[in-house]
């Protein structure tokens, strides 16, 4: 829980600074590949292990995760008609009968028509989500942050001592 | 020195600081599955076997290894619930190698497994704890059991042997001539018919003891004789007046005799059917005594149903709840699964041609081998068990559990097995057969009731069942040899034990032949045994001559008790016979009276005495008119 929290507070953080624009992209982008999958399986599980292993921001993850999944089962009826399609092309089915007999790769379920069409959905479309995101963030931090900024109530809470004890705290340890 | 911090702060794409958790975890999760993993897994065994047991599990060690694929259970002992000192069972070894190629895809086949030094009811070291008990309930096992064992019919439960006990029994005929001897019919009406004859005979005495009075006679006589010597008119029509009273008297006195002649004779007649009666009464005593000794019709095949019945559905009921249990863990059709649209969100499942694939689960080669222990029933046995699968379809080879051995504490040998269990077509069939060459049988008893005990000990034993199923119709056969048994019969019935005795010792080997055919819950049983048929054959040889025997002293009987009354009554016949031709002479002498009278009635009245006497007779008449009185 800890964990969760302090992604989350370092999302907040990363997205009201002025860096860290890709990764908190690629973390809405891996979140959008989470969520769309609607079981877990081997592929979700490399996914999810690349979170750890490159810096992609994980609360964005998290939370982009959590809302896709929310939103992913309006698209199940796609994810099908696309993974039936895909399954069924008969030039692909020498390929499919290979990977099917081979060891580990039938762990992704790739023989699922939604496993199949939600991840070549997902995949497809993880990078227009990535820099789709890109775009959002700047736009954030453009017209949402700058505004908030220029606040009094941003200003008041700046010229508290807590902000200031907060700020050093940050700097050191953060 | 916030230049610096944001020197530090600066990073790469990859998350450098999650190496040393990662490794840390890795180090631990190494740790941990070669130090700690396997005595967590023996404690688990440990645990779930104590409470599935219900006494205490003991496990020596657990090895796993991960890049063999390979698993060890040592040591394994499970306490004897009943007998805490001793183990229900010990194994030395039990191991597996999975095949890394299937675990890659989830798959478990095991390419080579054993279990090594099986024993039975060895002695433990320390007495292992027991759980206390649950409350009892009925298992699923149970009922089946329950569902074979149903079918033991009644007829079957019968004790067949008791039963004959009671016929041997009311066939003794000394004691039943006892317990008959007051009941003869024939006996007891020739008594009634002495009684009738003698108290007929005293009347009749006394009746022909009047009626042969001839003093009448004499004086009819001497009055005729006094009436022809008369010379005066008037008193010789005197005279013929009384001739002819005396000649009604006479006459009387002569159809008395002629009806009371007639009364005896016809009383002598109906007396003289009593012999008549008499023997057809012994016909219907020798009869009814005959009926005592009747044996009933005994169908000696169901003796041996009788006697065997109960052990034949025991392995019946064995053999079930083995298939239950079979059915259980090995899918017996599992047809290819439809590709039916599942509902949404669950997508469709394609199913791609298996080039080279694996059942999810797949014993190929398992090695069973017990050592045999003095003392306990523990075995030298050795077999394999192979091609254990989920998917018999799919690797088209059936499974087989075949063993060879000995069981030397128990004088068991040559024990053979085999267990065919073919799930690879559409249709499945399991199959068994089991034999023992050589076992031996201390006691069995056939027959326990209070009437009697019937069985066999320090016999030697060989048997053979064969069993298929195919289509929930069992097909069983079951052939067993007992060589040189010893039979036991105990019985307060002497005779029973005698003639038991006398049969069975012309029966040196029993043979028991026994088939079952049809579905577990309406099995067409039939048994043959020798000892069924030859205990059949010589009961109703044994009875057939006791009844023989009997039927003869039951007609000796009744001869010495009927002969002499019989005689008795003949003789009285004959004594009544006597009274007839007594009263016959008697008859006689009246109506020789009659005639004479007759006869000087009518020399009167020749003689012209009569016509004298008619003159007389108009003058007196005429001189009364006279007178005119």
């Amino acid at each position: 829980m800890m964990f969760l929290l302090k992604q989350l507070f370092g999302f907040i953080k990363l997205l009201n600074s002025e860096t860290g624009t890709n990764q908190l992209a690629a973390g809405i982008a891996v979140g959008f590949i989470l969520g769309m999958t609607p079981v877990m399986s081997l592929q979700s599980l490399i996914v999810f292990m690349c979170l750890f292993f490159f810096r992609i921001q994980i609360g964005a993850a998290f939370i982009s995760a959590f809302f896709f999944k929310f939103i992913a089962f309006l698209f199940d009826g796609v994810f099908d008609s696309v993974g039936q399609m895909v399954l069924e092309t008969k030039s692909l089915e020498p390929l499919f009968t290979t990977l099917y007999n081979m060891p580990i790769i039938p762990f992704t379920r790739f023989n699922n028509s939604i496993v199949m069409g939600s991840g070549i959905i997902s995949f497809i479309l993880s990078p227009i989500v990535f820099y789709g995101a890109k775009i959002l963030v700047f736009k954030y931090r453009v017209i949402v942050l700058e505004r908030w900024k220029g606040t009094k109530v941003y200003k008041a809470i700046k010229a508290t001592s807590f902000y200031q004890w907060y700020y050093k705290y940050d700097q050191y340890f953060g | 020195m916030n230049e610096e911090i944001k020197k530090i702060k600066k990073k790469g794409p990859i998350r450098v600081e999650a190496v040393i958790p990662v490794t840390i975890i890795f180090i631990l999760s190494y740790v941990y599955f070669t130090y700690y993993f396997d005595r967590h897994m023996k404690k688990l065994f440990e645990y779930v076997g104590t409470q599935a047991n219900g006494a205490e599990v003991n496990v020596a060690s657990v090895k796993t290894s991960f890049l063999k694929g390979s698993f060890d259970l040592n040591g394994l002992q499970v306490t004897d619930a009943t007998k805490p000192t001793q183990n229900l069972i010990s194994l030395q070894n039990i191991h597996f190698s999975y095949l890394w190629d299937a675990l890659l895809r989830m798959k478990f086949v095991v390419e080579e497994a054993s279990i090594t030094s099986i024993q039975i009811y060895s002695p433990r070291k320390t007495p292992g704890f027991v759980l206390p008990p649950k409350p009892a309930s009925p298992s699923k096992i149970e009922a089946i059991e329950a569902e074979v064992m149903g079918q033991l019919k009644d007829e079957f439960k019968k004790n067949v042997l008791g039963d004959l006990i009671d016929i041997i029994e009311g066939g003794d005929p000394k004691e039943q001539l006892e317990i008959i001897r007051e009941e003869l019919k024939s006996e007891k009406r020739v008594k009634e018919m002495i009684s009738d004859v003698e108290a007929k005979k005293k009347v009749w005495d006394e009746k022909v003891k009047t009626l042969s009075d001839t003093s009448k006679i004499k004086e009819a006589e001497e009055q005729v004789q006094k009436i022809t010597q008369q010379k005066n008119i008037l008193e010789q029509a005197k005279g013929l007046k009384d001739l002819g009273d005396v000649l009604k008297d006479v006459q009387k006195q002569y159809k008395d005799i002629q009806k009371s002649s007639k009364e005896l004779e016809g009383e002598i007649k109906s007396v003289t059917q009593y012999p008549k009666e008499i023997e057809g009464l012994i016909k219907e005593d020798v009869a009814s005594l005959k009926d005592r000794f009747k044996v009933p019709e005994i169908d000696f095949k169901d003796m041996a149903m009788t006697l065997f019945a109960k052990e034949f559905l025991g392995y019946i009921a064995q053999a079930r709840k083995y298939q239950a249990l079979a059915k259980e863990y090995i899918p017996e059709k599992k047809q290819e699964e439809p590709l039916i649209p599942p509902p949404r969100k669950v997508g469709k499942n394609y199913e791609f041609p298996v080039l080279k694939g694996y059942p999810l689960f797949w014993l190929k080669k398992a090695a069973i081998s017990s050592k045999g222990t003095k003392d306990t029933y523990s075995g030298e046995i050795t077999g394999t068990l192979t091609n254990v699968t989920t998917h018999p379809k799919m690797i088209k080879i059936p499974l087989k559990l075949a063993f060879d051995g000995d069981f030397p504490g128990l004088n068991i040998r040559g024990v053979h097995g085999l267990i065919t269990v073919d799930h690879t077509q559409s249709v499945a069939k399991q199959s068994a057969d089991f034999s023992i060459k050589a076992f031996l049988i201390p006691e069995k008893l056939f027959v326990n009731s209070d009437k009697m005990k019937f069985g066999i000990s320090n016999a030697t034993g060989s048997t053979q069942i064969k069993a298929s199923l195919t289509n929930n119709e069992v097909d069983m056969s079951w052939e067993s040899q007992i060589l040189k048994p010893s039979y036991i019969v105990e019985t307060n019935s002497k005779l029973a034990k005698e003639m038991l005795t006398n049969i069975l010792n012309g029966i040196p080997t029993i043979t028991i032949n026994g088939s079952a055919s049809g579905a577990f819950k309406n099995l067409n049983l039939n048994i043959n045994s020798n000892l069924g048929d030859e205990l059949g054959a010589g009961l109703k040889r044994e009875v057939g001559a006791k009844v023989t025997e009997a039927k003869v002293k039951i007609e000796k009987m009744i001869d010495e008790k009927i002969n002499a009354p019989k005689n008795q009554l003949m003789s009285q016949l004959g004594g009544n016979q006597n009274l007839i031709a007594q009263l016959k002479n008697v008859e006689g002498l009246y109506k020789n009276n009659e005639d004479k009278i007759k006869s000087e009635i009518e020399k009167f009245k020749k003689n012209g005495q009569g016509k004298a006497l008619d003159g007389l007779k108009d003058k007196g008449k005429k001189l009364f008119k006279g007178l005119k009185l």
